[in-house]
């Protein structure tokens, strides 16, 4: 904190005393004192050594260290040469300006990454840095990723679980609303299962860990935020691979203009030398490649953080890059364009039985399930209902359940798992997802379940062909009438019905060979999906289901429900590349501009050509690094 | 095998570049990226390589600091 003081005191008084040495230089550079003294070595020499000392007297140190280091070529050391040749050459003013402008530009930058590091942190503040061991009953706070598996914390009011485990003790209710984006508070008690990322907003909770830090959920959220993977977008590498030769080059260059021209055109006149060591000094000032290496990746960061503030995570910055480009959408139908809350809507018992006796046989074919209908059905009558009744549940992908209940075997599904068996049935043709079942042989009845369309799917889907996207499918396990209807509704171009799980993967195989070279989106909501999240070019998955293989098979996961959030990242993406691309070329054009007037012997600014090269390394990197931050200002 | 750390302290985007060239050409680094912005490391390497790698960050910049998270 002190040393941050007398850092700005130093720059401060340096930037006061090169405004007022450049006024008086230039009104009484040619005045002569006492016959053979001019003004500008016995005034403005000393006052501009002394606060070059003061300015650059760490640059020193830090080029010392770093030659001890056997790096020649940083950035402290060339702006050091330059700054000792402008002194030599008799520009005492630039001299003092070049490293003067250089620390202006370090704080800067310090200043800016300072800023965008804390301004995603504070976008989703979920790193916790401590966590409260209750091993044997003792509070012990300690790193989180000292915490093993099997150890027993306690989190307290208004504090964040930090690491997925199973309540130990206790009862309260959790705000999950920053993980799922639900906002109603979720009750829990002794043996459930918390994610982490949560705020308890009730009485303290003991939690047994059942994953370390690293791999519980949130961890895995922020890996997803802070672009752990590092994937780096082509503009990204581009730069990476352009300041590799720039820098090597310019400082070449450099050396070669200033040493070798002079020798052919007047070894011996010491104009023609300062002449063109002036010039290599400016290239040594334009040579550091930081506008560029810093402005890039800047606007990636922060475009990533905008679009974590809308509770959407993106795996690295190939991905965001790739939403602008995103020719068709594949969907899943359930939770992600329908809301996948499943109601009963009619039960028809065949004549001899009740609706009574078929909701019963339903629920305990059900039982064991974890499909969304199952809960439907279900709810949560599982205490309700006597599990010892049943043995050998079975379930059969696409089709349904076939499992023993009071040892006669009981099939809850599709028309298909009837047939399969071989039963008389009705089949039914409605819009509707219909549950089949047959117990002892002979068919039961029927079910009817209902499931709605998203508000917010038929807007997401017309914005998305707003944003460019040409093709949109939905693929579904369901029968065709289902599909047809949900798809009309919303607004997609195509269908594809009846799928069981492997043909989905097919079918989205063949979308993709339709459409080589071009972006194919999947869009699902994590169950039994990651297959087709891993083959589209960019999988994003909806909602916190919590489940690991969601996480790593997704490209971009979008916490909440909303489809219209998909929009929201095609629009960052769009401007982070037209920001990203305006920096590239003002950064490169403004140093290379700036380079060719400075070899153009006698222009109107060729005496002022140092402070243009000054301009083009730390004015140019300023520029791109506010460019930048102008991402965090639009809001979506 | 992969490890992520946190690595702080280093001066610009164009130094961590420079470190992560240098992290790539040590015998034993499959791979190397350093994010600046984050402040983050993820590293492929051989557990023989692992020492070099931290006395190659130790000594590239004063005030270097790691700390492995993965």
């Amino acid at each position: 904190m002190f040393k941050k003081k007398i850092d700005l005191l130093r720059i401060g008084f340096s930037l006061i005393a090169v405004i007022i040495l450049l006024v008086i230089n230039i009104l009484y550079e040619d005045l002569v004192i006492n016959d053979i003294y001019l003004f500008k070595n016995v005034v403005i020499l000393p006052i501009s050594l002394v606060f070059y000392l003061l300015v650059s007297y760490d640059l020193y140190i830090k080029s010392y260290k770093q030659l001890t280091r056997k790096d020649f070529f940083n950035e402290v050391t060339l702006t050091l040469i330059a700054s000792i040749a402008a002194f030599a050459i008799g520009e005492y003013v630039e001299g003092l300006a070049v490293t003067l402008f250089f620390q202006i530009g370090e704080k800067f930058e310090d200043y800016a990454v300072d800023k965008s590091r804390e301004s995603i942190k504070s976008i989703i503040n979920l790193r916790p840095d401590k966590v409260t061991l209750y091993n044997d009953e003792i509070e012990k706070v300690v790193d989180p990723y000292e915490v093993q598996v099997g150890d027993l914390f306690i989190v307290k009011n208004g504090e964040r679980v930090p690491i997925d485990g199973i309540v130990y003790k206790g009862e309260s209710s959790l705000d999950t609303s920053s993980m799922t984006g639900e906002s109603i508070p979720k009750k829990v008690k002794e043996g459930q299962v918390i994610i982490s990322g949560v705020i308890n907003i009730g009485s303290p909770l003991i939690i047994k860990s059942t994953k370390e830090f690293y791999d519980s959920t949130m961890s895995k959220m922020l890996e997803l935020v802070e672009n752990a993977s590092s994937n780096k977008a082509p503009v990204e590498k581009f730069i990476t691979k352009f300041s590799k030769i720039y820098t090597p080059i310019v400082i070449l260059l450099a050396f070669l203009i200033a040493i070798i021209p002079p020798l052919f055109f007047g070894y011996n006149d010491g104009a023609v030398w300062s002449q063109y060591i002036r010039v290599g000094a400016s290239f040594l000032v334009i040579s550091c490649p930081c506008a560029l290496v810093l402005s890039v990746p800047m606007a990636y960061f922060v475009s990533l953080g905008q679009a974590s503030k809308y509770k959407i995570l993106i795996k690295g910055s190939n991905y965001l890059d790739k939403f602008r480009k995103i020719f068709a959408v594949v969907f899943d139908k359930t939770g992600t364009i329908t809301k996948g809350n499943f109601v009963i809507s009619e039960v028809n018992p065949t004549i001899n039985h009740t609706n009574e006796e078929l909701l019963n046989l339903v629920k305990y074919g059900e039982y064991y399930s974890t499909h969304p209908i199952a809960n439907a059905i279900l709810k949560n009558e599982h205490d309700s209902l006597n599990k010892n009744l049943l043995a050998d549940y079975k379930e059969l992908s696409g089709k349904g359940i076939e499992v023993t209940y009071k040892d006669k075997k009981l099939l809850v599904g599709n028309d298909k798992l009837l047939q399969d068996n071989d039963i008389k049935f009705n089949k039914a043709s409605t819009p509707f997802t219909i549950i089949y079942c047959a117990y002892d042989g002979n068919f039961i009845g029927t079910i009817t379940i209902r499931d709605e369309i998203k508000e917010s799917s038929k807007l997401a889907i017309q914005n998305m062909y707003k944003n460019g996207v040409s093709q949109t499918y939905i693929l579904s396990g369901d029968n065709k009438e289902i599909v047809e209807k949900v798809a009309s509704e919303a607004g997609i171009n195509n269908y594809v019905s009846n799928l069981l799980p492997l043909d989905k993967v097919n079918e989205l195989k063949k979308i993709k060979d339709a459409n080589t070279n071009k972006i194919v989106a999947y869009v699902g909501d994590g169950i039994n999906d990651a297959p087709s999240l891993t083959l589209s070019d960019l999988g994003i998955s909806m909602g916190v289901n919590g489940s690991d293989l969601t996480i790593e098979s997704s490209d971009a996961v979008i916490m909440d429900d909303d489809l219209n959030k998909v929009n929201y990242v095609m629009k960052i993406s769009k401007k982070n590349h037209i920001i990203a691309i305006e920096n590239i070329v003002f950064a490169i054009g403004v140093k290379i501009l700036i380079m060719i007037l400075s070899l153009i012997p006698n222009l109107p600014i060729t005496p002022y050509i140092m402070w243009f090269a000054i301009f083009a390394d730390v004015g140019v990197t300023v520029i791109c690094v506010l460019n930048s931050l102008r991402l965090l200002l639009k809001k979506y | 095998m992969k490890q992520i750390y946190i690595l702080k302290g280093l001066d610009c985007a164009n130094c961590a570049l420079k470190l992560e060239r240098k992290l790539q050409k040590i015998d034993g680094v499959e791979s190397c990226q350093i994010n600046f912005l984050a402040e983050k490391m993820t590293i492929d390497l051989n557990d023989n390589a692992v020492d070099k790698v931290f006395t190659t960050c130790k000594n590239f910049e004063d005030g270097v600091s790691l700390k492995r998270i993965k």
